[in-house]
């Protein structure tokens, strides 16, 4: 079964990918268990069973080619002021374009999970996420925001 | 993924960056052109159209989408997301 090739830090790789989550059981319980690693998975069917994940995901690999970097990164917060700007660039004239929320799930996380996660999340999966997501943080913190 | 050979632009789909948006913002701007190459997702979401549509740079020289010397010439860009945040963006999302 493709959750036994899971140890470590593909478990939360798959957090990451896939749609974990039982509605009918408490969807903290479930994150929890998630990463601290109890069994059973809580994930079903999905397109990822019986695909080997082969790398974590990280933010670099999608910015990095042969340890340069040759995509510009730009932050979540600035998706629009963004496009708007690489348009406008590309076209030689001010864009201003309203995108689209597409798949963007704005009202399928509940309010409490909208807060920073060290207010919600126990503090030892709190402690475990962090430093699972070192590396990626700091990459996320690396990127300035477009109005600084 | 987007690319367009002619205006020399790649944008790369990070999963949970809003990248569906965006990439629906590129290809119906003023920029569109039928050179365009363009990987979305399909009602299907398996395995490889998923993987198709989050190409890195590196899986699109591998393909063969573009050279390493042409990933050099365009300008390229994505988004990062908080990660936390982007962690519960995925558990929550309806898609995957």
């Amino acid at each position: 079964m493709f959750a036994n090739h899971l140890k470590g830090g593909y478990r939360v790789y798959l957090a990451r990918f896939t749609r974990v989550l039982d509605p009918k059981e408490d969807a903290l319980t479930q994150m929890c268990d998630l990463v601290r690693g109890k069994s059973p998975m809580p994930f079903a069917g999905h397109m990822f069973v019986g695909k080997r994940v082969e790398r974590p995901f990280n933010y670099e690999q999608f910015f990095y080619y042969n340890e340069n970097k040759v995509v510009e990164a730009y932050r979540f917060e600035d998706v629009e002021a963004a496009t708007n700007k690489v348009l406008s660039d590309t076209l030689g004239k001010t864009v201003s374009i309203n995108l689209p929320n597409i798949q963007m799930n704005r009202n399928g996380i509940p309010e409490e999970f909208r807060q920073p996660a060290e207010t919600w999340l126990p503090s030892d999966c709190y402690e475990k996420l962090k430093l699972y997501f070192t590396n990626d943080t700091a990459f996320y913190n690396s990127v300035k925001p477009l109005n600084e | 993924m987007y690319l367009s050979k002619k205006h020399k632009l790649l944008f790369i789909a990070v999963p949970r960056t809003a990248s569906n948006s965006v990439q629906h913002a590129l290809v119906n701007s003023e920029i569109a052109h039928e050179t365009d190459i363009v990987r979305s997702l399909s009602p299907s979401l398996d395995f490889n159209n998923i993987r198709n549509y989050h190409m890195m740079p590196s899986v699109l020289v591998e393909t063969g989408v573009i050279s390493a010397d042409e990933l050099n010439e365009l300008r390229a860009f994505a988004f990062v997301r908080e990660p936390f945040e982007r962690w519960v963006s995925s558990i929550f999302s309806k898609i995957y």
